[in-house]
């Protein structure tokens, strides 16, 4: 069935609405600052009484109401640490009515231990904005590796960067860039380092099963990169030099026309990667220089966005080339083996809202990708060079309306549709294609004591041959003031992918065709939050623990011919998120901190202490920024804890940690503002990695400079 | 100097000084090898899957203990030496080091990259011979100090070393990309100088694994191809270097073999389980038709004897820890010892006691 055609057409039907925005009501935009400081604050609250509409500032303070009815309304904001405001406002039919809101800061007295609610429906961790500034990065892998819950296995710098979360597999985990998945069609993974930092304008991630929203892949947790707006202001303009032989240049140029906004951004990335490095002791020792590790890429992208007072739109499109070495273990390295990426993308998204009441959205995708991966003299087998291409397209359409004050029902389908060309496949599926799709139902219902339920219920077909799998989601929240709580049950699943079931076996590997979906079918997750102000300092404390085995998870080991293929195995998993934010605004300081305590373990009868492999238990960070008008400085530091390379209690990895610092300074010109940071990672020379022998290089440094308007 | 000059210098420098070493390591005073003093037998199984050795008490197999060898490899056979154990590490190219007696890993010494190290015999209480089946070749290596011999060609794959009567035998398999390309052959070395010295063909395909027989032969036991039902045995007369008796009829991938005082032969076949073959009368006891399946499982990996007779077998479970079976004389399993994960080769030694 061709579904791309339909896709196309249901999605320029549903851009061609635009025209009528004058028969729409009005919009609110607002700002909210720090009555004392001046100060934006951000992630205030601002809501307008009588309605759901409902917005979250950003870094700047700045929120957005739309669809607003003409007529008399009360403004509500509030944000943790200040006291709550209202204000009457008049919003006239199709214009936009400007608020500046100052905020009192209250002074609470906190005695014991600090707990609260996670009020949020989704309970995303998320980096937006000036945020992302603060933090050294090259890849999306970068940034989303600081936030909590989330593990990167990178396989030595400037290789592949895929995210678990909660101990999940790589291919548990759901990645999509403007809502399109980048997860690869043949491994189920998604790699992050593939996308450049500077195009990520937020970063989303959403820890546990969200299948009964995002389907099939969401069993661990959900990323989602956003690459629309801008950080660096409309026009920025940056390079960087590096360690290793990094460079990178890259421009972005954004500009408000009548039509919507317009955008362009390209960039370039160089790394040699070569550097010397200890041979692991347990390796035979000695030293070795790391060949093989370089780095080529480029991207390019454009987007037209665009809202009036009901509709919000967006369309854009990019590609991006990657050429890289795989330069393969330590202990056995690859001088030839080389991987290719080329992807395009096109994407876009219309949303339309009546008022509060009902809201329409939809969003469509078109992607090709070619990878290629080849090693004519590899450590070990045999030499291959195999090329997998993907043509996809997919799409959802999801609506919501509020029948009665205090409920809401929605709905929502989703498809997928891929052609993907491997010779990585066994040869009867060298050419297939498959469909996807899924149908889910929403539903919440405000109760008493400030209480919201929250239901929903995702029905999916996936994977090859095509299986039914159904998902829920049930959510029970309560927010009062500073306080939050929230208690839910839900499932998910992450199908096998083509390479666990169909990879053309060959020396050392075999297929399992008769794989079984990795499910989680009882999750539950507590969450308690807390935010407030002592003493002047903004303070937030969120920790939220989670029960939920895994039936199946798919692992790779080998029989007794050393074939390795992939197996069903059950685990216990349990964990608990903690995470603390401490800001002071008159003093520019700000404090991060999160830990994790991840237990997976090994359904084996007797012996069920044993952590899966490569899954550390512990895991934490802390981050430090300060910034001023025209400086900022930072401090992360990130602990990765025991973990074990085998499937049983031996030969355990010790725990690291690493250190990162930068500094920059950002001064205006009469062309723009010019920002110049230097970045040194690994600044105390930890040559660890979560991975045995992937080597890393230890300290590193990297200048940029960036001019932006 | 170039790079690859000096390396050749180098490799050149071991080997002499390997030479000169040698006649040094065999009475190494590190390695008491006069047991006037109370000792223990103990168990010593290499597991693949998480890279490991289980050493067990012989007497009292409820007392184990697991020695890690790695964070990677795929360890499939091992050399033990009175206290000392060395593990060639597979992919890894290095030989991990075991002190048995207190259970831990004294080091690990590197080999050649893309050595695929498996195979592994003593020379003496310090020199062991280490097959690198990726180069042809076999790599001395002193296991206290810890320094590694230039390496000596031998025949394609070798996987497998036997030393006797003061020559080491090298197993060649003769693989090319991991199958069977030609009637296996034996590489001898003489152990004090480590030069080659003869080759002798065999019949059969893939040798893996061999003993010497109470008759002093050498029988070397064939894996052939798997699923093909073809592995064979090669009994092999050391004095005349010559194969004396080839025996076809081994079943689905016999990777092991032990012989016990009255010649009786047993082998661990992956594809059916453990076969006995009677030396003395050219027949099995128990062939692939009517293989003995110890602990119920109907592979088999390793096959050892303890000092008392007794016969070991390991079941190849690489995803879950897996056993050792003490099996009685009707071979089925009387004692059955936890292990690690993929097991794959079992040998004997005695530590002083209170170790």
């Amino acid at each position: 069935m061709r579904v791309f055609p339909y896709l196309v057409g249901a999605f320029a039907l549903l851009v061609m609405p635009l025209d009528i925005r004058a028969q729409f009501p009005g919009e609110v935009r607002g700002v909210v600052v720090d009555v004392l400081s001046g100060r934006p604050v951000p992630s205030a609250e601002a809501a307008l009484s009588g309605s759901s509409a409902l917005a979250a500032t950003d870094a700047a303070g700045s929120f957005r109401l739309r669809g607003i009815e003409p007529g008399r309304h009360t403004l509500r904001v509030r944000a943790p640490g200040y006291a709550p405001l209202t204000r009457d406002i008049a919003v006239e039919n199709g214009k936009v009515t400007s608020v500046r809101v100052e905020l009192v800061p209250e002074v609470v007295e906190v005695e014991g231990v600090l707990a609260q609610i996670e009020a949020g429906p989704t309970g995303a961790r998320s980096l937006r904005g000036e945020e992302l500034r603060g933090f050294p990065a090259s890849t999306a892998g970068d940034l989303a590796a600081s936030l909590p819950g989330v593990r990167i296995e990178t396989r030595g710098r400037g290789g592949a960067q895929v995210p678990s979360i909660r101990a999940s597999g790589g291919d548990a985990v759901l990645v999509l860039v403007d809502g399109v998945p980048i997860n690869d069609p043949v491994t189920g993974e998604a790699d992050l380092s593939t996308v450049r930092a500077g195009d990520v304008t937020a970063v989303h991630v959403l820890p546990g099963g969200q299948s009964a929203r995002y389907g099939a892949r969401a069993e661990g947790g959900v990323i989602l990169l956003e690459t629309t707006g801008s950080v660096n202001g409309d026009r920025s303009v940056g390079i960087a030099v590096g360690s290793l032989g990094e460079q990178s240049l890259d421009a972005r140029f954004e500009r408000e026309l009548a039509l919507g906004t317009f955008g362009v951004s390209a960039g370039v990335r160089r790394l040699d990667g070569q550097f010397g490095f200890e041979i692991p002791e347990s390796a035979g020792g000695g030293r070795s220089t790391r060949e093989n590790a370089h780095v080529r890429g480029e991207d390019a992208s454009v987007r037209w966005s665009g809202q009036s007072d009901r509709v919000r739109f967006h369309l854009g499109a990019s590609g991006e080339r990657l050429e890289r070495g795989l330069p393969g273990r330590a202990f056995a390295p690859s001088r030839t083996g080389d991987q290719a990426l080329s992807r395009g993308r096109l994407f876009g998204s219309l949303e339309i809202a009546d008022g509060s009441r009902r809201e329409l959205a939809t969003n469509g995708y078109f992607v090709f990708q070619t990878m290629e991966h080849r090693d004519s003299a590899p450590p070990f087998g045999d030499p291959f060079d195999d090329q997998t291409t993907l043509r996809g397209a997919g799409g959802e359409a999801r609506g919501s309306m509020a029948i009665r004050p205090g409920t809401r029902l929605g709905a929502g389908l989703g498809v997928s549709h891929l052609r993907v060309r491997s010779t990585q496949l066994v040869p009867d599926l060298q050419d297939m294609t498959r469909t996807d799709a899924g149908l889910w139902l929403s539903g919440s219902q405000e109760g008493p004591l400030a209480t919201m339920l929250s239901a929903s219920a995702r029905l999916d077909r996936s994977g090859l041959p095509g299986r039914w799998y159904v998902s829920h989601d049930v959510a029970l929240a309560w927010s009062e003031g500073r306080f939050g709580a929230r208690i839910g049950h839900r499932s998910s699943f992450s199908p096998p992918t083509l390479g666990d079931q169909f990879f053309r076996e060959g020396v050392g590997v075999e297929p399992n065709p008769d794989l079984e979906a990795e499910r989680v079918p009882s999750e539950w997750v507590v969450g308690v939050t807390y935010e407030g102000r002592v003493s002047g300092v903004l303070a937030s404390v969120e920790a939220e623990a989670y029960h939920g085995d895994i039936q199946g998870m798919i692992v790779w080991l080998p029989d007794f011919r050393f074939v390795w293929s992939p197996r069903n195995r059950d685990v216990h998993r349990r964990g608990l998120d903690l995470s603390m934010r401490l800001g002071h605004a008159a003093s520019g300081l700000d404090v991060r901190g999160h830990v994790a305590w991840n237990r997976a373990t090994y359904a084996r009868p007797g012996q069920e202490d044993v952590q899966v492999v490569y899954r550390p238990e512990h895991g934490g960070g802390v981050l430090v920024t300060w910034s001023s008008e025209s400086w900022r400085a930072s401090m992360g530091t990130d602990f990765v804890g025991a973990r074990y390379p085998v499937p049983n209690r031996v030969n355990e990895l010790p725990s690291f940690w690493t250190t990162d610092v930068s500094v920059a300074r950002r001064v205006r010109t009469s062309i723009g503002t010019l920002e110049i940071a230097a970045e040194v990672e690994r600044v105390f020379d930890h040559e660890d990695s979560l991975i045995f022998a992937f080597p890393d290089p230890g300290r590193t440094a990297r200048v940029s400079v960036r001019l932006g308007r | 100097m170039s790079a690859r000059s000096f390396r050749k210098f180098f490799n050149g420098f071991l080997g002499v000084l390997l030479l000169v070493a040698l006649p040094a390591c065999g009475d190494d005073p590190l390695v008491p090898v006069v047991p006037d003093i109370s000792t223990r037998e103990i168990g010593v199984v290499v597991t693949s899957t998480d890279v490991a050795l289980t050493i067990f008490d012989v007497e009292d197999p409820t007392q184990t203990e697991t020695v890690g060898l790695g964070a990677d490899g795929s360890p499939v056979s091992l050399a033990v030496r009175g206290p000392l154990a060395a593990v060639p590490l597979g992919v890894v190219p290095a030989v991990a080091v075991v002190d048995l007696g207190d259970g831990s890993l004294l080091r690990t010494i590197g080999l050649a990259e893309g050595s695929g190290a498996t195979g592994v015999a003593f020379v003496n209480d310090s020199i062991v011979l280490v097959a690198n089946p990726n180069l042809n070749s076999v790599t001395p290596v002193n296991v206290l100090a810890g320094t590694t011999g230039a390496a000596i060609d031998v025949g394609r794959f070798p996987q497998g070393v036997v030393v006797e009567g003061g020559r080491a035998y090298v197993l060649n398999a003769e693989l090319e990309n991991f199958a069977p390309a030609g009637p296996s052959t034996i590489t001898v070395l003489d152990a004090s100088s480590l030069a080659v010295i003869d080759t002798i063909e065999l019949s059969g395909q893939n040798a893996a694994d061999g003993v010497i027989g109470p008759d002093g032969r050498l029988y070397v036991i064939q894996s052939g191809s798997w699923g093909e039902s073809n592995g064979s045995l090669s009994v092999v007369d050391l004095a005349s270097g010559t194969e004396v008796d080839f025996v076809e009829g081994f079943g689905n991938f016999p990777g092991s073999i032990a012989m016990d005082g009255d010649g009786r032969v047993y082998s661990g076949v992956f594809g059916v389980g453990m076969l006995v073959w009677n030396s003395s009368t050219g027949g099995f006891t128990h062939g692939p038709d009517d293989a003995a399946t110890p602990g119920g499982v109907a592979s088999t990996s390793g096959i050892a004897i303890d000092s008392e007779g007794r016969v070991y077998a390991l079941t190849p479970d690489c995803q879950d820890p897996a056993f050792v079976h003490r099996l009685n004389t009707s071979y089925e399993s009387e004692t059955s010892i936890p292990v690690g994960i993929c097991p794959f080769a079992i040998a004997f030694t005695e530590v002083e006691e209170g170790l």
